[in-house]
Order: C-alpha cells, then sequence, then structure tokens
C-alpha cells in the first residue's frame, strides 16, 4: 500500500509536464475522477488491517490533496498561458489601411456661396433670390441699359421670346428688390446667370454672381470701398488689399472694376495676375440716379452703392482652379479636393 | 482696338513706356487690357521698281528686270500681278524673308536670279490689314514710293500697339486724336495745368470753286441734327499716296482706293465717320428720313436688306442710297469710274444708329463711333479736312458745302458742392475741383454752391451732375478715397425661408452620403433622344442658341446628371452617388422654372476592400434614401409602380404626396445606357423640392417613449407571389395598435416547402407601452386579430413555429 501511494504520486509527477488544458483536465479525472487512481486506493483501503488504516487514510488524503492542489495551479497556469496565446493569435496589423467610409460633401460653388453668404450676413446684409428667367425691362431697361444701348452688346444674351431672357447678371434682382421694399436696404442676392460666351478656360455660358445692394441716406463711396475690402479679407485673407479702376456699368456712377492683390504672388507680378499683381473680380460703383427713379426711389434722398463678382471667379483665385469648366464637369477628383 | 503709339507721338508729345501709358490711361478710365509690340523679321528687303517683265517660254515664269536704284537686277518670278512701273519689295542675296530664310542666288535652268520678289508673307504682314491685292501676289506700293529703300522704312511695322477695350460710353477709345486727347489730359494733371486740345487740331486752307447745289431735305432733325453735302468735281480714282498708305497702316484699317480711304482716315484718326456718294448718280434731291416698309438696299457689301421705320436712311427721289451712319449703298458706291463725288458729313443721334444697324444686324466703324456718340460739332470741319485731303489725292476739287443744321450748344451741367461729398463721403476742396475740371479742358461758372459746368463737345459722356462726380474720382484717383464700413441701424440679416430650406435640403443629402453636383442648365436636341423624351411642347427653345447641344432650357436634371456619370466612369471613378438640386424649365402658359432635386446612383458604397465587404446601390438602396429624407422632413408620401421612357418597366415607381405626383424613382434601362457605354447598373429619382418646403422649420415637441421592456415577435405570412408588400404592410398596420413601436421585414422567401407561386414574408414586431409591461397574453391577443386580418385584406396566412 505504502509502495502503491508513492508510485502514484510519482506517476503524477511524471505526467503532470508539459500538458495542455484540455489534457490536464483528463490528467485531473485520471487521478481524482470516481474511478480514478486516488479513488481506487480509497477501495483498497477496505482491504487494509483497522489499525493501519487511520494511517494510511491520512497518506491516501495527504496524496489527494498533493494532486488536486497542483493540477489546479497548473490548470491557472496553463490557462493563462492559453489566454494570451489566443490574443496573440487574433494580432491585427494595425499599419493596415483602415476601410474606406464614403462621406458626401457640398460642390465647391455653394461651398463659396455659403462663405460668401456668412461673410456678409455678419455684415447685416439680407440674402434674396431672383428668377433665372427674366424680363428684358428687369434685366436692362431698368437698369439704366435702354434698347439699342452699346452695353447691351458687351453682354451677349439668350432670349426666349423678344422681351424674356436668361439673365445676363443678379443685377435684375436689385429692380426686384427696390420695387419691394423700402430703403434702408442692404441685401446680396446670389445665383446663375447666362451669356453666350463659347467655353474656354475662364469663359462659360453658365455662371454664378454675387450681386450687392446698399441704398440709405447716407451710403458713399468710401462705403463701398470698405465693404468690399473687408469682404475681400474675409474671403481671401488679411493681406489682400482691393483696388479700384475706372470702368463703365450703365447701372452705376462712378463705376469701378474691382481687384485684389494677387494672392498668388501676393502682387508681385506672376502668370496668373499677368504680371499686373491684380486680379479682376468684378464691377462695382454708386448706384446710377437713374436706376433709383426707375423704381420710384427719390436719388436726392436716398443712394448707394452696388456689386457684382463672379463666385467661379473667387473659387478660382481662392483655390487657384486653372479652368472654370471644371466646376461644370463635376468630376469626382475634382469636386473630393474641396473637403466636397 | 489697337492704336498705334508711333502714331501718338506724331501729334502728341510724351516720354512714357507703353506700359506706363497703358496703366495712366486705364486709370483715367480709358481700359487699356495690354500692349501689343509688331517689330519686322525680315532682314535687308529693298525696294525697286518693275523695268521689264519677259515671260520664259514653255514655263509659268517671268523675267523681270528690276531697278534697285543703283542697279538693275534680273529676277525670276512665278508671280502674275506685276507691271511695268510698279514698286515693290526685293530680296536680294543675303537677305533674309520673316520666315528666316536665307535668300540666295538662284539658276533656273541656265537663267540666273538675283533674290526674290516678296509677298505679304515673306514680309510677315497681318493680311487683316491689306487690300485684297495686296494679300494675294507680290506686295504693290504706292506708285510714289521711292526705290531702293528698306521696306521698313516704308511700312510702319515696327510699332506698339495700346490694346484699348471698347466700353460703351467711350467714343474715344475708336480714334486716334481721342485717344491722344486722354494724354494730353494725363500730362495736364501731372503738369498741373489746364488741359489744351488745340495743338491737336490743324489749320487748314484749300481752294474751293463753286457751290454744292443738291437740295438737302432732314425730315427729322432729333434723328439726325446736322448734315453737310459737298460737290466734288473731276475726281482720279486710284490708290492712295504712300503717305496716306502709311496712315492707314498705322491705323490698322484696310486700303480700298484713294477717296475711300481719305473717309476711313479721317474717321479713324478724328472720329469722324463720312460718306462718298458717286455724284452723277445720285437722282435730284438728298432725303435724311426714315425708312418706308418695303424699301429694299444693296449695300456695299452687295447684300440687298430689307429696311424698316427702324432704319434712318439717305434717300434720293430714286430710294434709299445708304444706311445713316451705318453702311452706304452698292449702287452709289465710288468705283474707278467716278468723276464726280459727294462728300457726306453729318451728326446721327447714338439711338437711333443703335436702332438700325441692330436691326439690320450690322455692326460697322462708323455705327461703333455714332452710337457711343461722336462729336456734334465737329462734321464741318472734318468735311473740310476730308475735302482738302481728296483734293490731294484725288486731284478733285471742292465746291462749298450745303449744311443743314439744327445743332444746338451744349447745355452746361450744375455740380452742387454739397452733392460730391455725400456721394463720395469725402469732402473735395473747391480749389481741386476747379483744378479736375481744368485738367480735362472743360468750362466752368463757380458759383456760391455749385459749378455750372460745360465739357467740350466731344465728351458725349458728360450729360448731368453725376457725371461730373465720376470725373472728379477719375481726376482725383479712385484709389486716393478712403474706406469706411456702413453705418445704419442694427438690423437682422437673414436668407429667407426658402433658402434655409435650400441649405438644410443640402447638408442633408451629403450626411446620407451624396455628393453634390452642378450641371449645365441648357441641353441639345440629342439628351431627348438619349432619355426618349417626348414632351417637347413644353420645353423652352433659346431664339439664339451658342450651339446645338446647349439649344435648350433643361427639363429635366436627368441628362446632364448622365453625362457627368459618363465623364466619371470613364475616368476610372466607378462608385457615384451624386445630387443636384437644380432649375429646371418649362413653358406653360408662361415660362417656368421649378426647383428639383435628383440623386443618381452607380456602384457601390463601398470600395473594392480586403475585407471583402461591399455594399452595392440598388433601387432599394437609392429608395431609402428617399425615404430618409421624406422622415427628416415628416413628409408622407407613396410609392406606387409606374413606367417610365427611360427607366426598367418592372423597376421604377411615382412618388406621391397626399394624391399629388412629385417625383420618381427607378433603375435606369439598358436601352439608355447602351447609348452612353455604360455598363454598370444606374438608379435614379427625382422629386420637386418645392412640396416640401412647407414641412421644412415645423417645430418639433417632444414625445414619449416607453420606459418598459419591449417585446418583440418575429412572424412570418404566407401570401400570393405578387402580392405587394405595401399591402402585407398596411394589412399589419390597421390591425395592430398603437403600441406596434416598430416594424421591420427582416426575410422574403420563395420556393420549397412553400406552395409554387406563394412567398413568405417574415416581419419582426416589436411592442411597447409607455405606461405598462406589456403581457404575452396582450400580444397574443393582437396577433390573432393580426391573423383575421391578413387572412380578410392579403389572402394571407400566418406561419405558426
Amino acid at each position: 500500500m505504502e509502495d502503491k501511494i508513492k508510485q502514484i504520486k510519482e506517476e503524477f509527477k511524471e505526467k503532470i509536464k508539459n500538458k495542455s488544458l484540455k489534457e490536464l483536465k483528463e490528467l485531473e479525472t485520471y487521478f481524482l475522477g470516481r474511478k480514478g487512481k486516488v479513488s481506487v486506493l480509497f477501495q483498497l483501503f477496505k482491504t487494509v488491517p483497522k489499525e493501519r488504516r487511520k494511517h494510511f487514510g491520512a497518506k491516501i488524503n495527504e496524496l489527494k490533496n498533493f494532486i488536486e492542489k497542483n493540477i489546479s495551479a497548473e490548470i491557472k497556469r496553463v490557462e493563462s498561458i492559453e489566454a494570451s496565446r489566443k490574443l496573440e493569435d487574433e494580432k491585427i496589423d494595425v499599419t493596415l489601411p483602415g476601410i474606406k467610409l464614403h462621406t458626401g460633401g457640398l460642390h465647391i460653388l455653394s461651398q463659396t456661396i455659403s462663405h460668401a453668404e456668412d461673410i456678409f450676413l455678419s455684415m447685416g446684409f439680407d440674402v434674396m433670390v431672383g428668377p433665372e428667367i427674366e424680363e428684358d425691362y428687369y434685366n436692362f431697361e431698368a437698369l439704366n441699359i435702354p434698347e439699342f444701348h452699346p452695353a447691351r452688346a458687351m453682354q451677349d444674351t439668350f432670349y426666349l421670346s423678344k422681351k424674356i431672357l436668361l439673365r445676363t447678371q443678379t443685377s435684375p434682382i436689385q429692380v426686384r428688390i427696390m420695387e419691394k421694399y423700402k430703403p434702408p436696404i442692404r441685401i446680396i442676392a446670389m445665383g446663375r446667370c447666362y451669356r453666350k460666351d463659347a467655353p474656354d478656360s475662364s469663359h462659360f455660358p453658365v455662371f454664378h454672381q454675387i450681386e450687392g445692394l446698399v441704398i440709405d441716406k447716407k451710403v458713399t463711396f468710401a462705403n463701398l470701398k470698405g465693404t468690399l475690402s473687408l469682404f475681400a479679407k474675409r474671403m481671401f485673407g488679411e493681406a489682400v488689399k482691393v483696388r479700384f479702376t475706372p470702368s463703365y456699368f450703365p447701372f452705376v456712377e462712378p463705376g469701378a472694376e474691382t481687384s485684389i492683390s494677387c494672392v498668388i504672388c501676393g502682387g508681385k507680378g506672376c502668370s496668373v495676375c499677368k504680371n499686373t499683381g491684380w486680379l479682376e473680380m468684378g464691377g462695382s460703383g454708386m448706384v446710377h440716379p437713374n436706376v433709383l427713379k426707375n423704381v420710384g426711389i427719390d436719388p436726392e434722398i436716398y443712394q448707394g452703392f452696388a456689386f457684382g463678382w463672379g463666385i467661379e471667379r473667387i473659387a478660382m483665385v481662392k483655390h487657384k482652379i486653372p479652368d472654370i469648366r471644371m466646376f461644370y464637369q463635376n468630376d469626382l477628383r475634382f469636386l473630393k479636393q474641396f473637403r466636397g | 482696338m489697337l492704336t498705334s503709339i508711333k502714331m501718338l507721338k506724331n501729334i502728341i508729345q510724351f516720354d512714357y513706356t507703353p506700359e506706363e501709358l497703358g496703366d495712366k490711361l486705364s486709370m483715367m478710365g480709358l481700359e487699356v487690357e495690354g500692349i501689343t509690340r509688331v517689330r519686322h523679321r525680315f532682314n535687308g528687303i529693298i525696294t525697286g521698281k518693275v523695268e521689264a517683265i519677259h515671260h520664259i517660254a514653255n514655263t509659268n515664269l517671268n523675267k523681270a528686270i528690276i531697278n534697285m536704284g543703283n542697279e538693275n537686277v534680273q529676277i525670276i518670278t512665278a508671280a502674275s500681278n506685276l507691271k511695268i512701273g510698279d514698286v515693290i519689295p526685293v530680296a536680294l542675296p543675303h537677305s533674309k524673308v520673316a520666315s528666316g530664310a536665307d535668300i540666295v542666288k538662284k539658276d533656273f535652268k541656265g537663267i540666273m536670279s538675283s533674290g526674290m520678289l516678296c509677298s505679304c508673307s515673306e514680309l510677315g504682314l497681318d493680311p487683316e490689314i491689306l487690300s485684297s491685292e495686296e494679300k494675294e501676289g507680290i506686295l504693290i506700293f504706292p506708285a510714289d514710293t521711292p526705290i531702293g529703300e528698306k521696306v521698313e522704312d516704308i511700312l510702319p511695322i515696327d510699332d506698339d500697339y495700346l490694346e484699348l477695350s471698347l466700353l460703351p460710353d467711350r467714343a474715344d477709345a475708336f480714334y486716334l486724336r481721342g485717344v491722344a486727347r486722354w494724354i494730353e489730359i494725363v500730362k495736364a494733371k501731372e503738369e498741373d495745368r489746364r488741359a489744351d486740345f488745340s495743338q491737336l487740331e490743324e489749320a487748314i486752307s484749300f481752294k474751293i470753286e463753286g457751290v454744292t447745289d443738291i437740295p438737302i431735305i432732314i425730315e427729322d432733325k432729333e434723328l439726325c441734327s446736322f448734315y453737310s453735302g459737298r460737290f466734288i468735281k473731276d475726281v482720279t480714282v486710284t490708290t492712295s499716296s504712300l503717305s496716306l498708305r502709311q496712315k492707314l497702316f498705322m491705323l490698322r484699317m484696310r486700303p480700298v482706293n484713294n477717296i475711300v480711304d481719305v473717309t476711313n482716315f479721317v474717321l479713324g484718326f478724328y472720329g469722324q465717320p463720312l460718306h462718298v456718294f458717286d455724284a452723277d448718280i445720285i437722282k435730284e434731291k438728298i432725303y435724311i428720313r426714315p425708312s418706308k416698309k418695303g424699301e429694299k438696299i444693296q449695300t456695299l457689301d452687295e447684300i440687298e436688306r430689307n429696311l424698316s421705320n427702324a432704319n434712318l436712311i439717305i434717300a434720293d427721289e430714286s430710294g434709299p442710297i445708304a444706311v445713316a451712319g451705318v453702311i452706304g449703298g452698292f449702287k452709289t458706291a465710288v468705283t474707278s469710274k467716278t468723276k464726280n463725288v459727294l462728300l457726306e458729313s453729318a451728326y446721327f443721334s447714338p439711338r437711333c444708329v443703335a436702332r438700325s444697324a441692330r436691326s439690320l444686324g450690322i455692326v460697322t466703324d462708323a455705327s461703333t463711333i455714332f452710337e457711343r456718340g461722336a462729336d456734334p460739332l465737329f462734321p464741318s470741319k472734318a468735311s473740310i479736312i476730308a475735302a482738302n485731303l481728296i483734293s490731294k489725292e484725288a486731284y478733285g476739287i471742292p465746291a462749298k458745302d450745303n449744311a443743314v443744321s439744327y445743332i444746338t450748344p451744349k447745355n452746361p451741367v450744375n455740380l452742387r458742392i454739397a452733392r460730391v461729398e455725400k456721394i463720395l463721403g469725402e469732402k473735395v476742396e473747391r480749389k481741386n475741383l476747379r483744378k479736375y475740371f481744368s485738367f480735362e479742358g472743360f468750362d466752368f461758372v463757380e458759383k456760391k454752391e455749385h459749378f455750372i459746368v460745360t465739357a467740350p463737345s466731344f465728351r458725349a459722356d458728360i450729360k448731368e451732375e453725376i457725371d461730373l462726380i465720376e470725373e472728379i474720382v477719375r481726376m482725383k484717383g479712385y484709389n486716393e478715397f478712403g474706406e469706411a464700413l456702413i453705418v445704419g441701424e442694427l438690423k437682422d440679416a437673414k436668407r429667407t425661408e426658402y433658402e434655409n430650406f435650400i441649405w438644410d435640403l443640402k447638408e442633408r443629402l451629403v450626411k446620407l452620403g451624396l455628393d453634390e453636383i452642378q450641371t449645365v442648365s441648357l441641353l441639345g436636341e440629342s439628351s431627348f433622344d438619349l432619355v426618349g423624351y417626348t414632351d417637347k411642347k413644353k420645353v423652352i427653345k433659346l431664339l439664339n442658341p451658342l450651339s446645338t447641344d446647349m439649344a435648350f432650357m433643361r427639363p429635366l436634371l436627368l441628362p446632364t446628371m448622365l453625362s457627368v456619370l459618363e465623364r466619371n466612369k470613364k475616368s476610372e471613378n466607378v462608385n457615384v452617388s451624386i445630387f443636384e438640386v437644380g432649375k429646371v424649365f418649362c413653358k406653360e402658359k408662361l415660362f417656368k422654372e421649378t426647383d428639383e432635386l435628383g440623386i443618381l446612383l452607380s456602384g457601390a458604397r463601398t470600395s473594392k476592400n480586403y475585407l471583402g465587404v461591399h455594399f452595392p446601390y440598388s433601387l432599394l438602396y437609392l429608395k431609402g434614401l428617399f425615404e430618409e429624407l421624406f422622415l427628416y422632413y415628416d413628409v408622407p408620401v407613396t410609392f406606387e409602380a409606374e413606367k417610365f421612357s427611360f427607366m426598367h418597366p418592372y423597376q421604377s415607381a411615382g412618388i406621391y404626396h397626399k394624391g399629388e405626383k412629385i417625383g420618381y424613382l427607378g433603375t435606369i434601362s439598358t436601352t439608355v445606357l447602351n447609348k452612353l457605354g455604360l455598363t454598370d447598373e444606374v438608379f435614379y429619382g427625382t422629386i420637386n423640392i418645392e412640396k416640401l418646403v412647407k414641412y421644412y422649420g415645423v417645430e418639433i415637441n417632444f414625445k414619449p417613449f416607453s420606459l418598459y421592456p419591449s417585446v418583440k415577435r418575429d412572424i412570418a405570412i404566407i401570401v400570393d407571389e405578387d402580392t405587394i408588400e405595401k399591402d402585407v404592410r398596411n394589412a399589419i398596420l390597421s390591425a395592430v395598435p398603437r403600441e406596434l413601436q416598430k416594424i421591420t421585414l427582416f426575410d422574403i422567401y420563395k420556393g420549397s416547402p412553400l406552395p409554387k407561386e406563394k412567398k413568405n414574408l417574415a416581419y419582426s414586431l416589436e411592442f411597447s407601452s409607455v405606461n405598462k409591461t406589456l403581457k404575452g397574453e396582450e400580444i397574443n391577443k393582437f396577433i390573432e386579430i393580426l391573423e383575421k386580418t391578413l387572412r380578410k385584406k392579403v389572402k394571407g396566412k400566418l406561419r405558426k413555429e
């Protein structure tokens, strides 16, 4: 009996070495299960003489405890090893590229319009719209461009009928607003315009304009300059300067072409600004008294300024876009560049 | 418009570089867009005179003997336009033509040729400014051209030109003296003195003989306030002298004959359009009158034109002989046979000429100047200048003119001093106002509170007070005025509600993963063919389209959106999910513009990736996008199966809002895709967004949600295969109470063990109540009712587990 106990202990010590979790569980049954080696000892126990029973009982219990303790310790140890091995197996190469999510975006023209609107809203301008199909009266006549005026030839117009056309500028909105509201008026208006220009890198028969109109008792040429200067700084950066050169638009006088200092060369002269240091942005000026008279506003009491800049032009200058046609081609490789 | 700096320097002295001059004029309002430099590129080409021409037998060649001044040379030429006595450009051996080629002696089958006779291309001349004779064959110089001279000294080729833009208020940019006057203003300002334009005038005295006795009748003095006719007899019509040819060359005008060249010179140099008639063809009297309906005229370009009362005409007893201020008539034109001429110099009203030119659809140099405003006081002087030149060039003898004048002196303009500050926001000193007006050569009378200003007669742009204020800004300098921000009441600035809606809509679509595009709102016939669009009566056609592919206003967004797809597929952008919010147009009683949204999908939501996760777009994905949108604005809509010419007949639906159709969606038909060469499926949907706007901005009120656990129950319903899902869903909704919080279709099954022509729809129903935990029996009761309803409404059977 003594030998048997010793023998089991030795066998256990030998078998527990380098076992997997599953083998350990089997080993546990092999030794401690109902028909296990230790249980069998308890059965043999009956054959032992009474006086020796106490001694052997203690011995067998000792063996059982020894096996129990060692096997559970080993299970714990192997379990933790296997857990960490499993984690290792689940290793992900974190340098793999993430899965690309498709997100939507606004067209760069919308982004530019939204930006411009926000700047003018902060200056207290209302944002207005008007129709793209316009009457000759609003697009020309009310703007001091009567029939046969040479200025009509400057803007090659698409006609739908004798008196109905596609607006060539957002300025007709000025007239509509002045007919509807009394001064003080401080608005901008955005929208699509149409001109019979053959497409090239800087012309397209469809384009967008931003129109501004301010009418009040004391709105001056200095205010026009101040307003456009501030807008240009907000849109293109603090360093940008605005320059006014004489020009002619029948609905404003004094009329000016407005340019900003070249954002590419900073005004030193480069190919984009044709070495002038300036980039033309659009027309502006003091609202002509005839325009005010046409809408029933007394030019002796009220006066104001107006301007019209091209949205595509603003976006092209701001983002260094080389060709106006790209806006309407909508190649995703173009659109997606502008966080669109 | 190109203006010769060489010619400007002939009449006014200045030391500015062309760029400096351009900048200075631009800041005065004469817009200079750039400088064109022209330099001769040939070398050693000399004038010579043809002494003899011998044909070389059995060839198309001639042997010409050319007198070079100090020697005669023999040159073989194929030219056929040579005459004995012609002065021509000769490239002798060792010279170089404009193309850079060197000229050498050549042997033509034993006959030596010592050089080459030159045409305009060997000289590198712009054919635009040459006569038709000069363009073809050897260039022939005016008969009085000296021989043995360098060609670059004969023709003023080497020159710099100002590129002037022709603003509608500036007639003066169009003629040389007009530009010279602005240079005088620039100088006057720099030298702080009054402008003096008298140096630009020249005194002329010449011999006249007799009077012009043809009667002149002006019918409407508003349209024509001055008309002068002058007989010039015994003219010899030929080519102009070298001196006049040189002037026309610098004015970039094409020579015609000595008479027409004189009138063109006076126009290009002095800004006065003139006309010359063959006096022997004119019948009795000259009338200046509006044309009558039915009258016709063959104009100088030999085109017969119908006239109307929009045209002011010059007529004789036989009918129209010229369109006033626009173009002359062919019948009375000066030809080589003309002996006596009548020279016209007149002032026609700008509006009258503009209307007339527009109605005929022609623009001429004369109409361009008249419609911008010529100098009403100059015609009389111009007639003298022209008569003098014609007498020199064509040896004619001018008579005293017969002039009818209704010219009234130009009205002075009042400038209120206070008004200047009010408009400009800055006080301009009286002494400065005096200076500014002097710089421009204006006359003025100074009063206590205002100036009375009279501008020279050629300043058609000075009509009212605001014009003078603009002159003040020009003279002081646009950039010499300060900047100031607007002062006014603080007000609530906003976008219109509609614009807010548009932005909100676009943002929502972007959140749904779509890219915004903007396409051209014009399209062509082929777009209609592509999508089988037939409702053409409603389509708006442009009266004057730029091209056939942009001749109509788009009645739907699809065609231009498809071209965007096509372009992107070509550039390997395979996954396209785009939307456009834009106007579509139609013609009902009036022209109508409507805002629409179009969504177009093709490819998949995710690009190919190493996980194998792929999410292809489908019709139901597109429908899901629209449903999301309608849910967002809380708009009730239904989708009804419907067919469209460009959609798959069984994969398309109309979208209805309260019984009204507001849009549609579907799978684009393969017929359309084949035409575009597209292979992937394409899904398109569109709605009229104006129907949505009233749902925008509705305040959202909190709705209580259940704090009790919800109960889920999955049900399976067997229905006929062609039963539409909407009916099944509606049946479920009608049967179960508001405790049904959510209904999700999670499986559709056809096939064994189901009988043929049956399908199984599996739904997950989620019930909850805001005030209690629902018990199993209550749910069972719902299901019992549901079972009956399904049987009754869709012949459906609930499948028991």
